[in-house]
């Protein structure tokens, strides 16, 4: 089948014949012969015309090149080529791609805006950026309104309308449901990215605010899920609750739970009690409106008042301080200097939280995937999304341009939505089995391995491992969690400008498992499954896009059909 | 070399509604560490212990699985062939309480009778934020046939116990017949002893990667 083929597999079994090696120097455990094999046939099928990659792409694939360590005149002439393809007045998105495949320069802000315009969010056009950038930043900001300030202000001042209201169309019914998925949400977005401190540490740009009501600074979603939570959170326990991410702040109850039945009720204080029970609904119908034990008012209040209420007001306060010890907490083994931060942070937290002004960078990552989701409710929230909207934030965010970075909300919202436009077919659980869905793409994964390497698809097939234990994460997650965040940018960099896009990480999957080829003979099932959720780190990133690159031109047939 | 035998594989999986600290517990239990910022399973992981029970060391094979309702499809694959299932919630959480039916209704269908189901209480060291009686989830425990304790993936408490307990109740099994050893979905594996060569690509647990 493959003209490879003959000779990777006829010697992978003992020892790798030296001749098949190459000579140069390669990546410790990447020195599979395959892999090598692979790598050295020449890409005749690149002169049809299937390629994206450029000629002068300066990557020797037999020798990959780490970043870092790349000729310092081919980086710098590489980067001239960026610069001068991204100051024309009318930006060349063909050309754009094809550079990018290989890699986005490190130069400041060069990978926030080449992922803008690789993701369809700038025009090629700069002329029309004011205006097209003016315009999805006022229709973000629109949404905003619609989906959290609006139905917000609706539950406030609806006379007839009231939280125990079990009509369908009471928006409190709505606000409820919502606030089971910000749960949810919040869970998540607390464990983003946490071994990087951007997202524990507080956003320089304040919290939008409302454009249709008189300006007030819009809620903050995690107070919300804490107020809907009623969490005990002044304990010891609390604040340890706080600042272990996987032990994140639990609701007591869910707000829908506050209407399940329980039989094990008592009389617990609210905010100071060794235990919180749920009220059944009936309980809580009678006490809506008569005078009953404080908790259960408090629990309306709590639910209906922001801040108003002194009760309220103390357990959010409490709320904030556990907070603020999770941060800074969090945070204060990274470095010293961002320990610094973080203190600073802590302060600026507790003094500006109460005027609702700032808040941490995973609360606008909590806005923005709970806008995604009110606005697309047939996928709604998928865990992993966060994972997803994170590089892409954190890229965003750190934009050293002002410009860029104060709007990296709204751009970063426009771009994941563009993502997973793309890719959302992983996130639906009713397309699992359909070539569309997860599923369809794991075996195509399989069907791919198969006729890239008979005996190493074989071997998986023998030991049982099946794609579904290490290769589910890596498609749906893009591969987020599978490297350190540098490589992932760099991968992330060639899926997007790669003709096939996303029909690229199929590509990619296939020559991570190729790359470790001889483990996966050599190794026991657990040994196979081990090595592919932890994926060796020491394997160069530019080994993998590289070798990913020729087995897109080789094997067309596996290339997504609609693409 | 001889402390790499083993002399059987139990399958495990772990179950239970997201947050509730599937993850941790099995971090804790193959690392002996806890892990605060363990982010959320997507898919499964896995991760294996060798551990010793009358004085034959097994090898336990533990997936864990992600808690998302999104992923019930996929994990539910998992639950053939398990010859122990961990069902854990959070005594902080009731509504993870409250889907205990789900979860083991899902164990009962999908794993074969003879499976050990082991209901854990996770998060026993919040005291101050139980929501969960020890005594409501033991009779639970009890009127489902399920063994129970509360452990704290945090503190490690009862954490061995809940892993090794289960491991004592298959080898019992195995020994009185009750768990057929032939049977394609049995969830043990015996290995002959001593460890032919084949096994020589294994390593010890301690030096393998995290599955967490």
């Amino acid at each position: 089948m493959s003209d490879s083929q003959p000779n990777g597999n006829g010697s992978d079994e003992t020892t790798p014949s030296p001749s098949i090696v190459s000579p140069q120097p390669v990546v410790a455990d990447g020195a599979d012969p395959l892999t090598h094999a692979v790598l050295a046939v020449p890409p005749p099928a690149a002169a049809a015309g299937t390629t994206s990659a450029p000629a002068s792409r300066p990557i020797s694939p037999a020798a990959p090149v780490s970043n870092g360590s790349a000729p310092a005149a081919a980086g710098r002439s590489r980067n001239a080529e960026f610069e001068a393809l991204l100051e024309a007045p009318v930006i060349d998105i063909a050309k754009l791609r094809e550079l990018s495949v290989g890699g986005i320069p490190e130069t400041p802000g060069t990978r926030s805006l080449v992922w803008k315009l690789l993701l369809d969010f700038l025009p090629p056009d700069r002329e029309r950026w004011p205006a097209v950038l003016a315009g999805r930043r006022a229709l973000y900001s629109n949404f905003l309104d619609e989906v959290i300030v609006n139905p917000y202000a609706a539950t406030a001042t609806a006379q007839s309308d009231h939280p125990l209201n079990d009509n369908a169309e009471s928006k409190w019914g709505e606000f409820f449901k919502d606030n089971e998925m910000l749960e949810q949400i919040d869970k998540d977005v607390r464990r983003t990215l946490t071994d990087i401190s951007l997202f524990q540490s507080i956003s320089h740009v304040p919290r939008p605010t409302s454009k249709t009501g008189t300006g007030i600074t819009m809620e903050s979603l995690c107070a919300r899920v804490d107020r809907a939570c009623l969490s005990t959170t002044h304990s010891e326990g609390g604040v340890k609750k706080k600042a272990s991410t996987s032990y994140t702040p639990q609701a007591k109850s869910k707000p829908v739970a506050l209407f399940q039945d329980d039989d094990d009720d008592d009389d617990a204080s609210l905010f100071g009690g060794s235990s919180t029970s749920t009220p059944t609904k009936q309980k809580a119908a009678k006490t809506a409106s008569a005078d009953s034990a404080p908790f259960k008012n408090a629990v309306l209040a709590a639910l209906i008042a922001p801040v108003d209420d002194p009760k309220t007001a103390q357990a959010l306060d409490a709320l904030d301080l556990s907070r603020s010890s999770a941060l800074s907490s969090s945070t204060s083994s990274l470095s010293s200097s961002s320990t610094e931060l973080s203190k600073s942070n802590t302060e600026s937290d507790l003094m500006t939280r109460g005027a609702g002004h700032q808040e941490a960078h995973w609360e606008v990552v909590e806005r923005i995937l709970f806008v995604f989701a009110k606005l697309n409710p047939g996928i709604a929230y998928v865990q992993g999304m966060n994972e997803i909207l994170g590089p892409l934030y954190y890229i965003f965010a750190t934009d050293r341009s002002s410009e860029w970075a104060d709007h990296c909300e709204a751009d970063a919202f426009f771009c994941f939505t563009t993502i997973m436009a793309e890719t959302r077919d992983n996130f639906i659980k009713h397309l699992d089995d359909t070539v569309a869905g997860i599923g369809g793409s794991m075996k195509q994964l399989m069907d791919l391995t198969l006729a890239i390497d008979p005996v190493l698809h074989a071997a998986m097939v023998k030991k049982n491992v099946q794609p579904t234990f290490f290769s589910f994460r890596w498609i749906t997650l893009l591969f987020s969690q599978e490297f350190k965040l540098p490589d992932v940018f760099r991968l992330w960099d060639s899926i997007f400008a790669h003709k096939l896009r996303f029909g690229f990480v199929l590509f990619i999957c296939a020559a991570m498992i190729v790359s470790v080829r001889s483990r996966l003979l050599a190794g026991e099932f657990a040994d196979c499954i081990k090595l592919l959720q932890n994926y060796p780190p020491e394997i160069d990133i530019r080994t993998i896009t590289t070798l990913a690159e020729r087995l897109a031109i080789k094997w067309p047939q596996f290339r997504p059909q609609f693409i | 070399m001889a402390s790499y035998n083993y002399s059987y594989i139990f399958k495990y999986i772990i179950i239970g509604d997201m947050g509730v600290g599937k993850s941790c517990l099995l971090h804790q239990f193959t690392e002996k560490k806890f892990l605060p910022d363990c982010p959320h399973t997507i898919g499964v992981e896995f991760g294996t212990r060798i551990i010793e029970v009358n004085g034959q060391k097994i090898k336990l094979q533990i997936w864990d699985t992600a808690g998302q309702e999104r992923f019930r499809a996929v994990t539910r694959s998992y639950y053939r062939g398990a010859a122990g299932a961990l069902m854990v919630y959070d005594v902080t959480r009731r509504s993870t309480y409250n889907h205990l039916s789900s979860w083991l209704t899902d164990a009962r269908n999908l794993t074969n009778p003879n499976t050990t189901i082991f209901l854990i209480g996770n998060k026993s060291d919040l005291e101050s934020q139980r929501d969960v009686t020890y005594e409501e989830a033991k009779k639970f425990a009890d009127d489902n046939g399920l063994t129970f304790l509360e452990a704290s993936a945090k503190t490690g408490a009862n954490v061995e116990e809940s892993f090794i307990e289960t491991a004592k109740t298959i080898f019992q099994n195995i020994q009185n017949g009750s768990l057929d050893l032939n049977a394609a979905e049995s969830g043990v594996q015996q290995k002959t002893q001593p460890a032919p060569a084949v096994d020589l690509g294994d390593k010890p647990a301690a030096n393998s990667g995290c599955g967490c």
